[in-house]
């Protein structure tokens, strides 16, 4: 194999790198065990050994979410951008101060898109500072748009992709009127800029493809013109996003509508460009020994591809559309877990088993949800309200259960071994 | 194709579906026709008294409208009541929120409900079946359970002739499609 090619000229350190990776690998552990208390908490018998009343097991879900969604992609942001001591303690210090309300049995609990709400100071404090952390990060990466070599490039694109999200968070702060059910004022806060944070975790799905690639298959997808050119294409539709607010008041349906057009349009040529010549490198490379690169690489494309298409064929409100968005979110993991794996911690143990299966639990669980959605399953609904009342709704449920549990298994044996190795402090990393 | 063509097919593009994003962004419909939650709750509660059918779905009442005029209340966390259209019926959905904003996705369209504006949506029912009525607003943690219930089915009666006679779309009415 040629000698990888190091176009990287962002000043990651592997110390901080580590603590970065620890932030991110440590939300993720810190989502599973609150995962583990919620189910806990409704578990008969169990649930009075617990010390927390009948509203933590929405709470629990509310930090749960903010973990494994939010936290994760910003503090990946933060490790690949090389983000500042600063950047990473007030990130560190906001994920405490986001878990902190939730054990304290504090705070109620807002499901609302995109970024849940416990209405607590505490947790907004912890929203405050991931903000703050995730733009100091994201203002050391901007000037790195000058750069000619294509991923410092693309972490600039994703560092001014963060700053247009919160910019819209902070235009909805000003904008919805005080006199807001809390309901629907959390909901419109986090709209806009959480659909922004969909092209950043797009971005970071295609940072992670092309470094990947790069450093373990000795070629970028894409040539440099392009790849910029598809990083150009998705900033392009992250700066125009605060544009909306200017057009639309925020409690409007034309605002939630505007954003979710932005998405439709914006966001699926780009890796679709990449995910093309990324096939197109597997293909070359059919006749070589598979390896966890191949391997990540091949099974994100998969399921990015498999969630794309099944946004094509989304439904009003049933399972169609935690199908499209799990596997969307699931081919980026994927992508980053593999960038992981095989660039900035290589030789950890059980690379491919997590892989396997986190990629084809997600295949499953994915394939489930799709089913279910088109036989008529509504979303976000459990028991009773689920109204399965045929075979073939109940097997389609039973594969996400399945395929779910699957995909569980391999994000548990990846965070266990990350944390393992980002824990023993070895010498002779390669990072970066 | 050049490495350079293709970046420059791309930009292309991205201005090309930047500038139908601008254009086609939706202005902001129209609002609904200002009605007092007491005159919606008689309409509802005369529809009801009209139309009930003895059935019960869930806690709610099953009416069968005896006009083509439907009214249904939103509130936390359901649609009331159940109705039973016939099939092939043209109707006026009319929708009001009772407590805080909701959404109406119903059928193909969607239209936001604020306490005090009433929405019309025109629906003409399927020849069977169902029609999906559901909160597309996020309205608090019973949101995911908060759907409407419109059965098709049909009924011998007086009242199909004037049904199946059409409607006329009126003020505040959300045309079907519309964004």
């Amino acid at each position: 194999m040629p000698a990888p090619r190091d176009s990287l000229t962002l000043p990651l350190a592997g110390e901080r790198l580590r603590w970065w990776l620890l932030l991110a690998v440590g939300a993720l552990a810190a989502a599973g065990v609150l995962a583990l208390l919620l189910v806990l908490s409704r578990t008969p018998t169990v649930q009075d050994w617990l010390p927390w009343g009948s509203a933590f097991f929405h709470r629990a879900l509310v930090v749960h979410v903010v973990l494994s969604f939010q936290v994760w992609f910003l503090a990946l942001f933060g490790a690949v951008a090389g983000g500042g001591r600063t950047a990473l303690v007030l990130s560190t210090g906001g994920a405490v101060l986001l878990i902190l309300p939730a054990l304290a049995d504090r705070g109620e609990p807002s499901l609302n898109n995109y970024v849940p709400v416990l209405d607590h100071p505490l947790f907004f404090a912890g929203l405050a500072l991931t903000a703050a952390g995730a733009a100091l990060a994201a203002l050391r990466a901007v000037p790195l748009l000058r750069s000619p070599e294509p991923l410092p490039f693309a972490i600039a694109s994703a560092g001014a992709t963060v700053l247009a999200a919160l910019l819209c968070f902070a235009l909805a702060g000003w904008q919805i009127p005080a006199a807001t059910d809390p309901a629907q004022r959390y909901e419109r806060l986090f709209w806009g800029g959480g659909h922004v944070l969909q092209i950043l975790n797009t971005m970071l799905l295609m940072i992670a493809w092309h470094w990947l690639a790069e450093r373990r298959f000795g070629r970028a997808p894409l040539p440099p013109p392009l790849t910029r050119a598809v990083f150009a294409a998705l900033l392009a539709f992250a700066a125009a996003a605060p544009l909306i607010y200017a057009r639309t008041d925020v409690p409007r349906l034309a605002h939630r509508q505007a954003f979710t057009a932005l998405l439709w349009l914006g966001l699926p040529l780009p890796p679709l460009v990449m995910g093309g010549g990324l096939a197109r490198l597997l293909w070359q490379r059919r006749g070589e020994p598979s390896s966890a690169a191949t391997l990540a690489v091949a099974l994100s494309l998969l399921v990015f591809g498999l969630g794309g298409i099944a946004g094509f064929f989304l439904g009003v409100a049933d399972t169609r559309t935690p199908s499209h968005y799990h596997a969307m979110i699931g081919g980026v993991n994927l992508a980053v877990m593999g960038l992981i794996l095989t660039v900035f911690l290589p030789r950890t143990a059980k690379a491919r088993l997590s892989l396997h299966l986190y990629g084809w639990g997600q295949v499953l669980h994915a394939l489930g949800f799709f089913l279910a959605g088109a036989a008529g399953v509504p979303r976000k609904t459990a028991g009773l309200d689920q109204g399965l009342d045929s075979v073939g709704k109940l097997a389609a449920m039973g594969v996400v259960g399945v395929g779910g549990a699957i995909a569980v298994l391999g994000g548990v044996i990846f965070v266990a071994t990350v944390l393992t190795r980002l824990l023993q402090r070895e010498d002779g990393d390669e990072r970066a | 194709m050049s490495a350079h063509s293709l970046s420059v097919a791309v930009l292309a593009a991205t201005v090309a579906l930047l500038g139908w994003w601008l254009a086609a962004s939706p202005g902001d419909p129209v609002d609904g026709v200002p009605t007092t939650l007491a005159d919606f709750t008689a309409r509802v509660e005369a529809m009801v008294a009209a139309g009930d059918t003895g059935a019960r779905h869930g806690d709610l009442p099953v009416v069968r409208p005896p006009t083509a005029d439907v009214f249904i209340l939103a509130r936390r966390w359901s649609f009331t009541p159940a109705v039973v259209l016939e099939p092939g019926g043209s109707y006026r959905i009319h929708l009001l929120a009772e407590d805080v904003v909701h959404s109406a996705a119903l059928g193909g369209t969607e239209v936001l409900l604020v306490p005090g504006l009433m929405r019309v949506v025109p629906l003409t029912a399927p020849a069977a079946g169902s029609v999906r009525l559901q909160c597309g607003e996020y309205c608090g943690l019973g949101h995911p359970r908060m759907s409407g219930s419109i059965a098709v089915s049909a009924q011998e009666g007086v009242q199909r002739r004037q049904i199946l006679g059409g409607v006329d779309v009126g003020e505040g009415v959300e045309r079907p499609g519309r964004p």
